[in-house]
Order: structure tokens, then C-alpha cells, then sequence
């Protein structure tokens, strides 16, 4: 980035208007500072009311070698359109003025005027994009990818993982009659059984998820002397597994992001996992004979469909008439449940015929996610694990690197900004509902095509309101949603050991997780709790509006 | 993507609402004559029975009719309607649309007991008693959103109250052994205890913290379903005995339970419901009566014009919100104290969320909301119902009939209910 450090900067031309005056000019300011910080760009600033002197300044400004130019009035905007053809490479942008000129690298953002607090938005987001569209390369979006996310502060999701920690353990103390029989031996030995009870709570969760550390020792040592890899797989076994938990989540996780990005709040995750599920085993049940490079991304693509359209019902219903998508997506759950129970209840239209449990018939081979060890099936980590994966960049990718993802990011941030540039909200919320929604179904494939092989009609999983507390923890960034979805997987897997060697139930994950939401949604809390001084820099990335999200 | 645009707004022109409702109540004519009237025998009659079996009431005899014949009248009504709404058009949609549902309901019970016979009383009797807890959900979603404050935690809420409440009255009556009625007394007042922390908990996180009012509410649901988990798991499971709570028994109202009919769906319920209605009640006139009221209203609407005024805007919403997490706790302590005296997890079922549904479909109102309620009562003991008549219907798409109507519900009305203004924003003070 050095060596292009002269050519990294930003022009804006304001004419008549003050940058502080509370006008055009204060916004577009405001809106062209963010992205200069953003994007560690130099922002030149030059105001003019001299009509005469407009051209040379714009000129003076592009042979200082410019990136983007923003003028903020209808007589420079006339100016600029003489310079785009000279300059392909610049991006120029002209505030309330329509620009004659079809040209690609110059658009005009109309604004109204008793609007105007809303052109810092729709300029910072415009502006991004705008400079992106020139950069390309995977390795250097990838780049970006990791920088965007860094930026971010993940000080305050930490330390709310730390603290619901604490509480969690507070209530595995507090409700383990072992805590309470010693309790009335007295205080100190009700202390100590308190301590080991949550001892034990937590290094049993920490076996299940990550793995026993001698255990681990031990087999690298093994097989460093030459042994054999069985010690080795059996130890690292536990932390399979936990990726293996995390991959739906990773889905999910994305799915809920994505609506944030919108500004929808898709709760509805669980049932279109659920639809997902249902569509998925059923092309990897009833068709047979086909080669597995077609039938398995059938059955990948039928899961991504299905899912996309139950969520699409929530994403048309909210576009033409308004009704909230947090009903109706959890309705839609409910129906999706109703739904699952009546296909796969026992001589149901998709169960398994001739058996007694309602469960579809197994997924064809072709059709399967494969496994890392098919020769041990307790170790159920495939390659699904590598969709999810690519999932995240996908997401990342549309979101912030397409006009797309521009478009949907605007919707979220401010419907009324994106009314003004003349996107059509309704379709946005569609397309964002559809997509979430086949982020969701998505990992519902995976479970039927890569875990369980087939779908029985008790798959809920809670993962609707597991994906909340991801996109929170994440702050709705792609690699944020990766990170939260590896914690998760490991805090899930571990809860099972822990269920089964410390007694304590599973749901004391939701405890966490409601916590963990409530502490990262009110960085305030966290702040007073370690006496943090308030940074400024935390993003404002969930936006949910009313009953009535259409304006 | 302008293209797109303009093909909508000529496709609306085409496709108005009233032309889409005329169609509809054509298809529910057709419907009726040709899959119900169509598919009953005609010498079939239908019984709808007027007094349930063990009822209070004097008696009136059973309407008994032929089920096919009703059936093409009722037809013929849905499709006049039909006819009407694309010819002349009503004034309000409304009305055509309240009697068309209407008809298609008697018609489908009609044709649902074809041969056979349905107590209709003894139906609406178990509807209102289920849609208490859907009412008292939605009353609360009612007093925190007048006050602009959403509130997506009353399912949340419902839950912890119930568990408190179940909890609260078992040891009270199993292991202290209170007389029972200061056992229900004290297990109503946890689940009511519960409810309001809650509500303050929302309101805190609201109004204190300004937290995404729907974030802070879904975090309440999840926080709730984990820790009453938690605790079943942990405790109920191992302590039967904390998991079995005495429950309200019928109260009839002297004389008015005497009433045919009336007297057994309103008079003969036990006193949670009957504690709904004053509570529906003290609420229309707090609302719309009283000063408090009106200062709720401002801040709802416009609470920067109320602060101005003098109205402490971030008290009210405290005050209200803590009562409204108080009238979902009751709603709460309904399902157990009112209903089956033991928690089992995620009990609500939803209840929570379609109370919400009420609310808006009840147009933020009071009473409104208590018909809408109604509705969804409604739905769910005809489900029940339906399951021991003549009806080829899969019992899990009964199951779903809630869930759809709520669905259908919210995108019908939607666009002719207005929220307060100021609903589900922060108000920061300057």
C-alpha cells in the first residue's frame, strides 16, 4: 500500500456552503471523511464560490492524481462531466445534480433537501463501492476481508464471552444440589464445592470441545516416535467435532447477518433450516443413478431453494403489505415444524417405508457430504465444513464488493436514503430474505446430506436463535459471524460432555447466549462493569425498524 | 431495476384490494358449494348443540338443520357478496370481509359435523378460555408500545412467569402445605413479580442503554427458554413435587351463569379470566381517561412534544413497561394456574408472538386486541375439536391454522394499523 500512498486521495468541491454550516456541504463532508478514515485515504477539501475558478480547482485537484471526486452543487456538476471522459480511472459523484453524461465512472446521488442528514450515509456507502470496483484479485479482497474485520473493535464481544461466562458459572453453582449439600456443612466446604462443581463443568467442557490436553500430549508424542495416527484422530477427535457443530452455525450465522445488513430481522432461521433439511434429503432420497459431482450439488442447491423460498414468503409479505418479518418468520417456524411432522410422521409422504420411526429413507450415497474419516463414523466432520467456508467469502463478497450488497447495505442503513437514490426497497427485501433464508436452508442440507444421512421429524436445534447471538457477536461481518460460529460449536459440542460427565443441562448455553447478546447489544454495561472508557468506534451495524419497515 | 418498479405500480392499478377481496369471497363460495356442499350426502343433517353437558345454564334445545342444503346457502351468500364487492364495492372492505369469514367458519363447522354434532357453546366457551393468555400477551404489547417501547419478550416473559409461578405454588402448597387458595395467591403474585423484572429488565436495556428494542427482546426469549430449561432439567426432573401446582377452579357468577348460552362462555370460567377482563378493562380507561394516559399516548407519538410539555418521557416508558412485562407475567401464571397446574419447557408455544399479532391486528387497542385474541382462540380449540369429527384433514395442518391465520392476519390489516408514531425508537433527551 506504501508505494501507492500519493495516488490515495479523496477531492471534495463544495460551492457556496460551509462544511459546518449544516447544509449539503456539512454531510457530504461528513459522508467523504468516513470513507477517507475508512479507507485511509487523504481528504482534500476545497470550497469555492467563485464561479470562475470552479474548473481550475477540479482540474489542480486531478493532476494531484485523485481518486474519487464529489462536487456538491449543480454548477459544478455541470463542471465535472468535462472532465470524465479524460479521467477513466476517477470516480466522480455529483450531489443533487443528474448527470448528461452516461458514463460509468460518474453517477449523481440525488438528495432531498429536508433530507439532507441522510447523504452522509448514502455518499460513505456509495463512495466504497465505487472504489472498490476497481480493486480485484482474490488474495487481495481476502486481505481487505481480514483488515475490514480487525478494524472492527472485538474488545467488548471478548469480554461479554468472559463475563456470561462468569454468570454461567455462577448458575451451575447455584443449582447443583451437590453445591447445597455442602453448603450446610458449612461455609467454607460449601465454597470449595461450589468451585469444583464449576471446575468440573468447565474442564468437561473444555475436553469435549477442544480436547484433553494429555491425552493430546501424549498421542503427538506417539506419533512423533513413529506410532500410528489412531491415538492422534482419537485425541483431536473432540475439536473435529466442534467444527463439525460449528458449520451449520456458520450458515445460520451468515443467514441472520445478511438480513441485519438489510435491516430485517430474520428469526425465522430454525424453520427454513428446517425447509432446507426437507428439500435437501428429498432430492438425496428419491433420485437415484446420477453421478455424485451432479447429485450432490442437486441436493446442495434444492436444500439453498427451499429454505430461500420459505424465507422469500416472510421477505414478499413484508415488501407488499409490511407485515413485520420477526412474526412472521417465527409463524412460519411453527408451520415448517407442523409441516416436517405431517411428511415424516410414520407412512407420511417422505417417511421411510416399513419402519417404525418417522424418519425420511437414507440420502443416496452420491448425494452425501463426504466425511473426513468415512472408516470412523463417530467423527462426523465433512466437507460441508468447506462450503461453509467459502460461504463467508461469498457473503463477504456480495455484500460489500458488488452493487448488490451495496444496494441491500443501503436498505438496511437507511431506507429512506435508498428511496431517495431510487432503489427499490421491496425487491431488496426479498432478494435479502431469500438469500438469508437459503444461507438457512443451507445448513439444514448439511446436517441430512453430511451428519445424519437422512431427516427425522425432530431436528430442531434452537439454531434460530443461536444465529441471532452469532450475527450480534460477529457485528453482522462475515468473519466476525466465522469467529462467533467457532466459539459456538465449541461451547455446544462441550455442552453435551458436559451434560454427560458434570450433570449439567445443555440449555445453560441459551443462558449464555442470552447474555452474551444482552452484553454486546449494551456495550455500556460492559464498559461500566471494567470501567472502559467509551472508544467512539463501535459500528452501529443492527438496524431494525418498526411493525412497519416500508416507510 | 426501474423496470421492475414501473410493472408493479401498473400491476397494482389492475390488481386493487377490492378487486382482490371480491375474487377471494367468489372462491370461498365456490368452495363451500363444491368441496363442502359437494362432498355431503343430502340426507345428512348437522347438529350444532346449544348446551354443553354439565352446564349451569337453563337449557335450550339443538339446532338441528340439513347439512347440504345450508351449505348451498351459505354459497350463495359468500359469492352475492362476491358479486357485490366486484360490481359495487362496499364502503369499508371490511364488512364484507367480517361476514364472508363468518360464513365460511359456520359453513365449515357445518359441514364439519355433517352427520353428526358439535356443541357450539361448549366451543366458544373453551375459545375464549384459550385466548385469555393470547389476550394478556397482547395487552402487555399494548401498554409498552403505547408508550413507543416494542416489546418482542412477552413470550420470554409468559415463559419465566409460568416457571416462577409453577415453582412459587408448589412450595407453597406442597411443601409448606398453605391452605389452597393463599397457595394460588402467592403463585400468581411471583408469576406477576417475575413478569414486571423482566418488563423493567426491557426497559432498562431501552431506555437506559438504548439497545435495538427487538435485540434486547429477543435476548429476554432466549435468556428465558435457557434458564427455565436449565431449571427443569435441573431441578424439576429430580423434584416432582416442585412441578404440581393446584389450579383455579370454575367460579360460576351466581345468576348470570343461569343465562343460555352467554351464561356459559362468560360466567362460567374460573377467575384468572374473569381477571382478564378487568384488566382489559382498567387499561381502555388508564389509556384513554386518565392523565397518565394521555402522557402515555404523547410519549408514544411524538415524545419530544411531551417532554417539552413537562412529561418525563423515560418514566413513563419505565412505568409502563414494567407494567406490561406485569400483565404478560399474568398471562403467564394463566397457563399454569389457569389451565394444566404444571410447567413442561418452552410451554408458550408461541403464545407470546401471537398476542402480539392480536395487538396489531387489534389496532394497539384494548378491546381490540381482546377480539383478535379472540380469534386465535378461536382457531386453536376448533384444532382440538375437529380432531373427533368427520374432518380429512391431517391433525398437524389443524396445528398450523393459528400460526397461517396470524400470518395472513398481519399482512391483511397491516397497512390500515397504524402504530404509535414513536414505536421502537429510543428517545434521546437533548
Amino acid at each position: 500500500m506504501a508505494e501507492r500512498e500519493d495516488q490515495m486521495k479523496l477531492g471534495l468541491i463544495t460551492y457556496g456552503g460551509d462544511i459546518h454550516g449544516g447544509g449539503l456541504a456539512q454531510y457530504a463532508y461528513q459522508g467523504a471523511q468516513r470513507v477517507a478514515e475508512e479507507r485511509d485515504l487523504s481528504l482534500e477539501v476545497v470550497g469555492t464560490d467563485e464561479p470562475d475558478q470552479v474548473r481550475e480547482e477540479i482540474q489542480e485537484l486531478l493532476e494531484k492524481g485523485v481518486t474519487g471526486v464529489v462536487t456538491t452543487s449543480l454548477h459544478t456538476g455541470q463542471i465535472i462531466e468535462e472532465f470524465v471522459e479524460s479521467y477513466p480511472t476517477v470516480t466522480f459523484v455529483t450531489i443533487n445534480y443528474q448527470p448528461q453524461v452516461d458514463s460509468e465512472n460518474l453517477t449523481g446521488l440525488p438528495v432531498e433537501l429536508h433530507k439532507v442528514e441522510e447523504l452522509e450515509e448514502l455518499l460513505a456507502a456509495h463512495l466504497s463501492i465505487q472504489l472498490e470496483a476497481g480493486e480485484r484479485g482474490f488474495f487481495r479482497n481476502l486481505r481487505l476481508l481480514l483488515l475490514e474485520w480487525n478494524l472492527q473493535s472485538i474488545f467488548i464481544p471478548i469480554l461479554a464471552i468472559f463475563t456470561a461466562l462468569i454468570v454461567g458459572a455462577l448458575f451451575i453453582a447455584g443449582f447443583d444440589p451437590e453445591v447445597w449439600a455442602a453448603f450446610q456443612e458449612g461455609f467454607g466446604v460449601g465454597m470449595n464445592g461450589a468451585w469444583q462443581s464449576v471446575v468440573k463443568a468447565y474442564s468437561a467442557l473444555w475436553n469435549g470441545s477442544i480436547g484433553n490436553p494429555q491425552k493430546i500430549t501424549s498421542a503427538i508424542r506417539t506419533w512423533m516416535s513413529g506410532g500410528g495416527t489412531e491415538d492422534l484422530v482419537s485425541a483431536f477427535s473432540p475439536l473435529m467435532e466442534s467444527l463439525r457443530v460449528s458449520t451449520p452455525y456458520i450458515f445460520t450465522g451468515l443467514s441472520v447477518a445478511l438480513g441485519f445488513r438489510a435491516g430485517l430481522f430474520n428469526i425465522g432461521a430454525e424453520g427454513q433450516y428446517f425447509i432446507g433439511g426437507l428439500t435437501s434429503v428429498y432430492v438425496g432420497y428419491s433420485i437415484q443413478g446420477l453421478p455424485w459431482y451432479i447429485h450432490l450439488p442437486l441436493a446442495v442447491i434444492a436444500g439453498f431453494l427451499g429454505g430461500a423460498l420459505w424465507a422469500g414468503i416472510s421477505g414478499f409479505l413484508k415488501a407488499e403489505t409490511g407485515a413485520h418479518e420477526v412474526i412472521t418468520t417465527i409463524m412460519l417456524n411453527y408451520i415448517a415444524y407442523n409441516l416436517a411432522e405431517f411428511l415424516l410422521q410414520v407412512g407420511g409422504p417422505m417417511a421411510r417405508p416399513d419402519d417404525p420411526r418417522p424418519i425420511s429413507p437414507p440420502v443416496f450415497p452420491t448425494a452425501r457430504l463426504q466425511q473426513f474419516f468415512p472408516d470412523n463414523p463417530a467423527i462426523r466432520i465433512n466437507i460441508g465444513l468447506f462450503l461453509a467456508l467459502f460461504m463467508v467469502f461469498v457473503i463477504w463478497y456480495i455484500l460489500f464488493k458488488t452493487p448488490i450488497g451495496f444496494e441491500l447495505r443501503t436498505v438496511g442503513s437507511s431506507p429512506r436514503a435508498a428511496k431517495t437514490a431510487g432503489m427499490n426497497i421491496g425487491w431488496n427485501y426479498i432478494l435479502a430474505m431469500g438469500l438469508s433464508g437459503g444461507l438457512a436452508g443451507l445448513a439444514g442440507g448439511h446436517d441430512v446430506l453430511g451428519v445424519l444421512g437422512y431427516m427425522p421429524n425432530s431436528f430442531r436445534s434452537g439454531y434460530g436463535f443461536d444465529a441471532i447471538a452469532l450475527a450480534l457477536l460477529g457485528k453482522s461481518h462475515p468473519v466476525g459471524v466465522l469467529m462467533a460460529s467457532l466459539l459456538f460449536g465449541v461451547l455446544r459440542a462441550g455442552a453435551v460432555q458436559m451434560q454427560g460427565a458434570a450433570n449439567v443441562p445443555v440449555d445453560i448455553i441459551s443462558v449464555l447466549q442470552g447474555l452474551i447478546i444482552v452484553f454486546v447489544a449494551a456495550p455500556e454495561m460492559i464498559r461500566a462493569l471494567y470501567r472502559l472508557r467509551d472508544s467512539g468506534q463501535e459500528g452501529e451495524t443492527v438496524l431494525t425498524t418498526g411493525w412497519s419497515g416500508t416507510e | 431495476m426501474t423496470a421492475t418498479s414501473t410493472q408493479k405500480t401498473s400491476k397494482r392499478n389492475w390488481f386493487t384490494r377490492e378487486k382482490v377481496y371480491g375474487i377471494l369471497f367468489l372462491g370461498v363460495g365456490l368452495f363451500i358449494a363444491f368441496v363442502f356442499a359437494g362432498g355431503t350426502e343430502s340426507e345428512l343433517v348437522t347438529t350444532f348443540g346449544l348446551t354443553p353437558p354439565r352446564s349451569d345454564s337453563l337449557s335450550v334445545p339443538d339446532l338441528v338443520f340439513p347439512s347440504q342444503t345450508s351449505l348451498y346457502v351459505f354459497s350463495i351468500i359468500c359469492i352475492f357478496f362476491g358479486g357485490w364487492q366486484l360490481a359495487r364495492g362496499f364502503k369499508k372492505v371490511n364488512i364484507g370481509l367480517t361476514v364472508v369469514a363468518l360464513v365460511f367458519v359456520v359453513a365449515f363447522l357445518a359441514w364439519a359435523a355433517r352427520g353428526g354434532s358439535l356443541n357450539v357453546t361448549s366451543l366458544m366457551a373453551n375459545a375464549l378460555l384459550r385466548a385469555t393468555p393470547i389476550a394478556l400477551a397482547g395487552l402487555s404489547g399494548v401498554l409498552c408500545e403505547r408508550a413507543a417501547v416494542i416489546n418482542i419478550a412477552i413470550e420470554g416473559m409468559m415463559l419465566s412467569s409460568a416457571f416462577s409461578s409453577t415453582v412459587a405454588a408448589s412450595v407453597a402448597g406442597n411443601v409448606w402445605e398453605w391452605p389452597r387458595g393463599f397457595t394460588l395467591a402467592f403463585g400468581l403474585a411471583m408469576g406477576l413479580l417475575t413478569g414486571a423484572l423482566l418488563g423493567f429488565l426491557l426497559a432498562v436495556l431501552a431506555v437506559r442503554y438504548k439497545v435495538d428494542q427487538i435485540v434486547a427482546g429477543t435476548a429476554i426469549n432466549i435468556f428465558s427458554t435457557g434458564i427455565t430449561s436449565f431449571m427443569v432439567s435441573r431441578i424439576l426432573v429430580e423434584f416432582q413435587n416442585l412441578n404440581q401446582t393446584p389450579i383455579f377452579q370454575k367460579f360460576p357468577i351466581p345468576g348470570l351463569s343461569k343465562i343460555p348460552i352467554l351464561g356459559t362462555v362468560f360466567f362460567n370460567q374460573n377467575l384468572l379470566f374473569y381477571l382478564m377482563f378487568v384488566v382489559i378493562a382498567v387499561i381502555h380507561i388508564m389509556l384513554f381517561y386518565t392523565r397518565w394516559g394521555l402522557r402515555t399516548r404523547a410519549v408514544g407519538e411524538h415524545p419530544k412534544a411531551a417532554d417539552t410539555l413537562g412529561v418525563r418521557v423515560y418514566f413513563n416508558r419505565y412505568v409502563n413497561t414494567t407494567l406490561g412485562g406485569m400483565v404478560a407475567g399474568l398471562g403467564g401464571s394463566f397457563l399454569i394456574l389457569g389451565s394444566v397446574g404444571r410447567f413442561d419447557e418452552v410451554m408458550t408455544a408461541g403464545k407470546g408472538f401471537i398476542g402480539l399479532a392480536a395487538m396489531i391486528f387489534g389496532k394497539w387497542m384494548p378491546i381490540g386486541t381482546f377480539g383478535a385474541a379472540s380469534i386465535f382462540g378461536f382457531a386453536d380449540s376448533l384444532q382440538t375439536k375437529l380432531a373427533i369429527l368427520n374432518v380429512p384433514i391431517p391433525s398437524q395442518f389443524l396445528l398450523m391454522a393459528p400460526y397461517l391465520i396470524t400470518i395472513v392476519v398481519l399482512a391483511g390489516v397491516i397497512g390500515e394499523a397504524t402504530p404509535p408514531a414513536a414505536d421502537g425508537q429510543p428517545y434521546v433527551k437533548e
